[in-house]
């Protein structure tokens, strides 16, 4: 008898795509025919399984209508794979033309900038608010309290 | 092996005439909807992802029916769409990394209970479960194409050429695949014998 088979040729015998010479080796010789057997019976046992896994059944589609209604979209993947694409693109470009982010430093001096301003404007308002808010303008002020004080003489008023 | 139907005109003005095969769409459906939704479900072990596939697969089939010349049978043309989606499934899956796994999982466990209810004895029947559990396990830590490989030869009984033709990979490659994965399982079930 010949040797025994190779694991190539074992692996052949249970892919089935071995040549005619080795069904007669394992003919002849049982411990590669166990050999083979063992590969051959799992995997069958494996194929029977996912035949065994309950199916649906077929969908009952309008299917001229389905394909009108889901129109084909690119996988997430790709759109994920050219945003960093993207990504990759910019970051250079950011150096090159000295897009530098801003700093913490930066950041907190932006933000005490636009405080300061707010503040400004808040006291602006204010002074607004009170100049509007006078019965009479500030310049002619002491004129109103000289015909104020007339009328209090002349009514017998005394302060 | 299904005959052309492609009208013989050379360059890139060649007119194809959609394959009579694909006219009664439904009963195409009809009768390749198990096998796609078996080779989905074995490749991605999501029944709801498998279903999804399936669908879109014969969505894709229609769109593109015109184009099927019939110079590969429909049923590897169906299962090379299918091929595609599945891809395509697992690298967005790999993107979606922060999602938890799938809870509606296909349990083969299950399925190789009621296989190994035909075994004779009870040592026969816990041995052919426990492979079915290892060769489930082994399958599933594949490379995408060894499984696909694996899944097409084992699952759905294609022949290499039909594997070449469905997944776009030369004969040799298919034959080099298969071998690692099965060596793999050889190892697998070597180990629990």
């Amino acid at each position: 008898m010949s040797e025994h088979l190779t694991e190539r040729q074992i692996l052949e015998c249970a892919a089935g795509t071995g040549t005619a010479a080795r069904p007669s080796h394992l003919e002849q010789c049982a411990r590669c025919a166990t050999e083979v057997e063992r590969l051959s019976g799992a995997v069958r046992g494996f194929a029977a399984a996912v035949h065994l896994v309950p199916v649906p059944p077929a969908p009952r589609l309008e299917w001229a209508e389905a394909v009108r209604f889901h129109p084909v979209r690119p996988p997430a993947w790709r759109l994920a794979l050219a945003a960093l694409a993207l990504v990759l693109v910019a970051i250079p470009l950011m150096f090159r033309f000295n897009f530098s982010p801003r700093n913490g430093n930066e950041i907190a001096a932006i933000h005490q900038q636009q405080l300061e301003r707010s503040r400004a404007d808040a006291a602006l308002l204010e002074q607004v608010e009170s100049a509007v808010s006078r019965p009479v303008p500030q310049p002619i002020e002491p004129l109103v309290q000289l015909v104020a004080w007339g009328s209090n003489t002349n009514s017998g008023v005394t302060e | 092996m299904e005959s052309a139907v492609t009208m013989d005109v050379p360059g890139s003005l060649a007119v194809a005439a959609p394959s009579p095969l694909l006219d009664d769409f439904d009963a195409v459906v009809e009768q390749h909807w198990a096998r796609i939704y078996r080779y989905a479900c074995a490749a991605l072990r999501d029944p709801d992802e498998a279903q999804t596939v399936a669908q879109d697969c014969f969505m894709r089939a229609y769109r593109a029916r015109a184009q099927f010349r019939g110079e590969s049978s429909l049923p590897t043309w169906l299962i090379q769409i299918a091929v595609n989606l599945v891809r395509d499934r697992v690298r967005t899956r790999r993107l979606q990394f922060w999602k938890a796994a799938s809870t509606r999982s296909v349990e083969v466990g299950e399925a190789g209970r009621w296989l190994s209810d035909r075994a004779p004895t009870p040592e026969a029947r816990a041995s052919t479960r426990q492979q079915v559990a290892e060769v489930w396990k082994t399958v599933d830590s594949l490379s995408g194409r060894q499984k696909t490989v694996f899944l097409l030869r084992f699952v759905e009984g294609m022949d290499l050429a039909e594997i070449a033709g469905a997944t776009g990979m030369k004969e040799g490659t298919v034959k080099t695949h298969l071998f690692r994965a099965l060596s793999a399982v050889r190892q697998r079930v070597g180990a629990i014998r």
